[in-house]
């Protein structure tokens, strides 16, 4: 059983097990509870052997092409299922810290495969770990290169000029630098999820990069590309007891096959985590953490300031109420700095990955995302 | 015997489970956000640093001997292939979708005046207010216990209710 990168996986299976777990015994009588006691424990015995000995389940699996490649950067475009679609295609930009599988985690649970039946042309960027020759990209990168880039090729292959920019978390921030820096350009929405803006309210990443004593310049310059495992332990350091309650929930659910195939895809896309480029790394920590430039309007990419109130696309930020790694706190100033007047922040119970993925998300931010964006694609 | 099973020694097993890990995460997550958790970071990072170097240097050796690529040679490879291949998929024209596009016509449905709104009460746009202050134990003004007080004959302007 993996525990790395659990915390993502206990954040949603957490809230899955706990309703799975719902007593509903309550008027059963002791004997009928015990029998059901002693048969999932029978059960937990079986299929934990069984767990042991078979793979994890594939993610990802909605049919794709990839429409582009260079070194990090992977462009897919996911083959519609509508027998039409809105004019303004969605490019979805994930956080350079993990694949985009968590879009697409299964038929059912797939945000991705939920927007192709919607009617939308949806295009993602993930990313691949960087290699030692991509240390030196930046955040310059990323807003300036890679998503202009993107933009143009989605332009070219779904022959509109108008595009809707989606961002999660740090993918947020790179899709909201690019829009405050091409203002006038060809984004049409911008939406993000749980993406800071305020980095002096992620309290424990400022603690763990405290800048008296965390020489990043030491570690960028001794390791090139900064492992997964670094990123990973700092991730699963805000909640560090949730592993370990994460595999007893796990066992305690061994019975419950949904349960389990949740559990598993969750485990297997939060294992999955990236290494990422020094340099980029280097100036996240010094111009968003130590800095917060981006909440300052300090920022400079590309030797030009960033302005959050350039952006005048509509804009739709979805938040997270329970977010441990995003507090609300920290997402709440994109909307009010923004300079654009059809602007919403949309709060909703959940976690900063069950808002996207999960059984609550089916039920609440995708229908909500359909609705803020569906008269907005046209 | 048909009794009434309420209190499940299990269920409570499990909420202690839940409550538990709440509880020492928020004292974990409070302990790392002192000064002397930063330092001991740091300190192990630049330890690990320093570990990885050394053993670096002397698997480096060892595969030299054993006349074995190492890891940085392999990733060197890899890198190179990757570039060759980005250079032979910028030349090749970029793959034709599997099936015919559908056309760019959807328009997103009109909501029934009878529909419940999906969206859940939202945020508005405008700047968040300080929070209000706690009503006063006797109000300032008739006017503002009118306001308070559906009862009161006194409307919100001062003067009497018929």
């Amino acid at each position: 059983m993996s525990t790395t990168g659990t915390v993502a996986a206990a954040d949603t299976a957490a809230k899955a097990g706990k309703a799975g777990n719902a007593n509903t015994a309550a008027d059963t009588t002791l004997a009928q509870r015990l029998r059901q006691e002693v048969d999932q424990l029978v059960q937990r015995s079986l299929k934990g052997l069984d767990y042991l000995g078979s793979p994890a389940p594939a993610i990802g699996t909605t049919p794709r092409r990839l429409l582009h490649r260079r070194g990090t950067l992977a462009l897919y475009h996911y083959n519609a299922t509508a027998s039409e679609v809105y004019r303004v295609p969605l490019l979805l930009v994930m956080a350079t810290t993990n694949k985009c599988d968590i879009f697409d985690l299964a038929p059912g649970q797939s945000l991705i495969g939920y927007l192709l039946a919607q009617g939308y042309d949806v295009y993602v960027m993930d990313w691949n770990p960087p290699t030692q020759d991509e240390r030196t990209l930046t955040i310059e990168s990323y807003t300036l290169d890679f998503i202009p880039d993107c933009i143009r090729r989605v332009q070219q292959d779904a022959g509109v000029d108008a595009v809707t920019l989606v961002g999660y978390c740090m993918g947020g921030v790179l899709a909201t630098i690019h829009a405050a820096l091409h203002a006038g350009g060809p984004v049409k929405n911008l939406v993000c999820f749980t993406t800071p803006i305020d980095w002096k309210q992620m309290t424990l990443f400022q603690a763990l990069s405290d800048q008296r004593h965390f020489d990043v310049d030491r570690m960028v310059d001794a390791l090139g590309i900064v492992p997964a495992d670094f990123i990973a332990n700092a991730f699963s350091a805000q909640r560090p007891v949730s592993p370990v309650a994460s595999q007893v929930r796990l066992w305690d659910n061994m019975w419950n096959d949904q349960y389990v195939k949740g559990y598993r895809m969750m485990d297997r896309w939060a294992s999955e985590m990236l290494p990422l480029a020094g340099d980029y790394f280097r100036q996240t920590v010094k111009h968003l953490l130590w800095q917060n430039g981006l909440h300052e309007g300090t920022l400079r990419i590309g030797g030009r300031v960033v302005a959050l109130q350039n952006i005048t696309v509509p804009l739709l930020h979805v938040v997270a109420k329970h977010d441990h790694l995003v507090p609300p706190a920290c997402a709440a100033p994109l909307v009010a700095k923004v300079g654009s007047a059809d602007k919403e922040e949309l709060m909703l119970p959940g976690g900063h990955v069950s808002l996207v993925a999960g059984p609550n998300a089916v039920k609440r931010m995708w229908p909500a995302l359909d609705q803020w964006l569906g008269k907005r694609s046209t | 015997m048909s009794t009434s099973f309420k209190l499940d020694p299990l269920a409570l097993l499990r909420d202690a489970v839940n409550r538990l890990e709440t509880a020492v995460n928020a004292y974990a997550t409070g302990k790392m956000q002192s000064e002397q958790f930063s330092v001991l970071v740091a300190r192990l990072m630049k330890l690990r640093l320093a570990l990885k170097l050394l053993v670096g240097k002397a698997l480096a050796g060892v595969y030299a001997r054993l006349d074995i690529p190492s890891r940085t040679e392999l990733a060197a490879l890899a890198a190179a292939v990757q570039r060759i291949e980005d250079k032979v998929n910028a030349l090749l024209p970029p793959p034709l979708p599997l099936a015919p596009r559908p056309a760019r016509t959807r328009r997103a449905p009109e909501p029934a005046a009878a529909d419940v709104p999906v969206l859940p009460a939202k945020v508005p746009a405008a700047p968040r207010r300080a929070p209000a202050r706690k009503a006063a134990a006797t109000p300032a003004t008739p006017a503002k216990a009118a306001s308070r007080n559906p009862r009161s004959r006194r409307a919100a302007n001062g003067e009497l209710r018929p």
